[in-house]
């Protein structure tokens, strides 16, 4: 427990002793980590709309006009089984005059002495999913089905979305990457700075029997507590621009969502940041 | 116990030690005198495993320095206490806090650092002293806080490496009655200097270098 203390107090000491670089540290990893917050809420908010926009994905699948209605529920539950659909609805030729009837205030049947408008079936798919929804898969598989007729569906504009969301999500992906390299490459250049000043401290502890995690950990230390106050700051500033954000976008309707993983995203991120940091930069002093 | 069996270690510019035999026992003073470059430190440093041997093969304390892993260094200086010339004090500390340092390596806790530390200074002659910055002492103060940080430990070996170089004869033949009062408590001192005033007369066994060579035993 005292060992712990001593290099707690080692670590703080350190931060200490560079309170200006420390300082310049933090400022130069909330702006980075407010950017990675704006794209984990970017992507988060894109999410949650490809999924409202997914629901209204609608395949239309219409039978042929001499199927029995006694066969309907058959072919509802091979709809239902097929990977991508979320749920079907069955309109039976019954519910097709209804409609008809609804829209254009006529009466198909006694206007033509017959009913002409075939039973069909309305098909939903999943929207809760990470990957891209392809509706070709699944209106290949209804077309194989005994009584289909004919297929409606929006496919080149849901394609279109599919693709746009997908190469968003990459793009972010990609970005945030970047964010994630430069925020090391600045921890590790403070952090090396600290151990250059500290040199004559660590051949000390190496001559004296320290192993390299006793040697390392204050380091860490300092480095966790820089990575973890910029988080907290970039939380709050994040917080702040979305709660301003939606006081002007609630007049459009629209509201960024502030997701309650985006602390923990951000505190998980700067504890690994803050390890490799200190292992890559002192790891370089205790080689040599 | 310290054993040499044919150690030859170069540089790779040149210098370093050649065809090194000895051995010192448990509980010896010895003294390794000759000229400055002629390997000394060098041979020092392959005692605490700083470097490893071209050739032959470095006993200590049970370690060889074939067969030792990486992580096992630490726990073989831990039984080694160094004392060096140009003290290897941390300047923005206190003189206790120098002399805790390797307690809290080994993990002591804090009331018995502040007695351990009390003591041993005590016993290097700097009671008084513990809340000076090394740059307030003089010299001579220096190197017995590198003495007391050596000894708070509690070492089976005292390696010291040429500890009287920036002090005055008097102060130096201070330092060596300091060493010898150690050396009674039962710890083995090997102690490097250039200085053959200091050393003549004296009973304990002299190693003689030259030229990286070890010319007498």
């Amino acid at each position: 427990m005292d060992r712990l203390a001593f290099l707690i107090s080692e670590g703080i000491r350190n931060l200490v002793r560079h309170k200006l670089t420390a300082t310049t540290t933090v400022i130069s990893l909330v702006l980075n980590l407010t950017v990675l917050s704006v794209l984990f809420l970017i992507g988060v908010n894109s999410h949650q709309l490809i999924e409202y926009l997914r629901s209204k994905y609608k395949i239309e699948v219409f039978f042929d006009s001499d199927l029995e209605e006694g066969r309907l529920p058959d072919i509802k539950a091979q709809i239902d089984a097929i990977p991508g659909v979320r749920s079907s609805t069955i309109i039976t030729k019954e519910d097709a005059k209804r409609i008809f009837h609804d829209q254009f205030g006529e009466d198909v049947e006694s206007m033509l002495g017959y009913n002409p408008l075939p039973a069909s079936c309305v098909v939903n798919v999943v929207r809760e999913t990470q990957k891209p929804v392809y509706p070709e898969a699944i209106i290949r598989q209804i077309k194989t089905i005994d009584g289909v007729d004919d297929i409606s569906y929006q496919g080149r504009l849901i394609s279109r979305i599919e693709r746009a969301y997908l190469m968003g999500v990459k793009g972010e992906i990609a970005i945030a990457m970047v964010i994630l390299l430069i925020i090391i490459i600045i921890m590790s250049g403070t952090i090396r700075l600290s151990a250059y000043a500290r040199q004559d401290l660590m051949h000390s502890l190496q001559l004296i029997g320290a192993s390299k995690w006793f040697i390392k950990i204050p380091f860490m230390i300092e480095s966790l507590l820089i990575s973890l106050t910029a988080a907290l700051i970039a939380f709050g500033i994040t917080v702040g621009v979305v709660q301003w954000g939606n006081s002007y976008l609630s007049r459009y309707r629209i509201e960024v969502n502030l997701d309650p993983n985006l602390l923990p995203a951000l505190l998980i991120v700067g504890i690994i940041v803050g390890v490799i940091s200190a292992q890559r930069a002192v790891s370089r002093f205790l080689r040599s | 116990m310290i054993s040499f069996q044919d150690v030859t270690y170069e540089f790779s510019r040149g210098g370093g030690v050649y065809d090194i035999s000895f051995e010192i026992g448990d509980n010896e003073f010895a003294f390794l005198i000759g000229p400055t470059g002629c390997g000394k430190t060098t041979l020092m440093r392959m005692i605490y495993m700083d470097l490893f041997p071209d050739q032959g093969i470095v006993e200590v304390d049970g370690y060889f320095s074939n067969k030792i892993k990486k992580r096992q260094i630490p726990r073989l200086r831990r039984n080694i206490g160094m004392i060096f010339q140009d003290y290897h004090l941390l300047g923005d500390r206190s003189v206790a806090q120098n002399v805790a340092l390797p307690l809290h390596v080994l993990g002591y806790q804090k009331r018995d650092i502040d007695d351990l530390v009390h003591d041993v200074l005590d016993q290097v002659g700097l009671k008084g002293k513990e809340n000076h910055l090394p740059s307030e002492l003089s010299g001579g103060e220096q190197q017995r806080v590198c003495i007391a940080r050596a000894l708070v430990k509690d070492p089976d070996i005292i390696l010291a490496d040429e500890p009287t170089g920036n002090l005055d004869p008097v102060t130096s033949f201070d330092l060596i009655a300091l060493l010898e009062s150690i050396h009674a408590d039962g710890v083995t001192v090997f102690m490097s200097t250039h200085d053959y005033e200091l050393i003549k007369g004296r009973d304990q066994r002299v190693l003689q270098m030259q030229n990286g060579k070890l010319i007498g035993t």
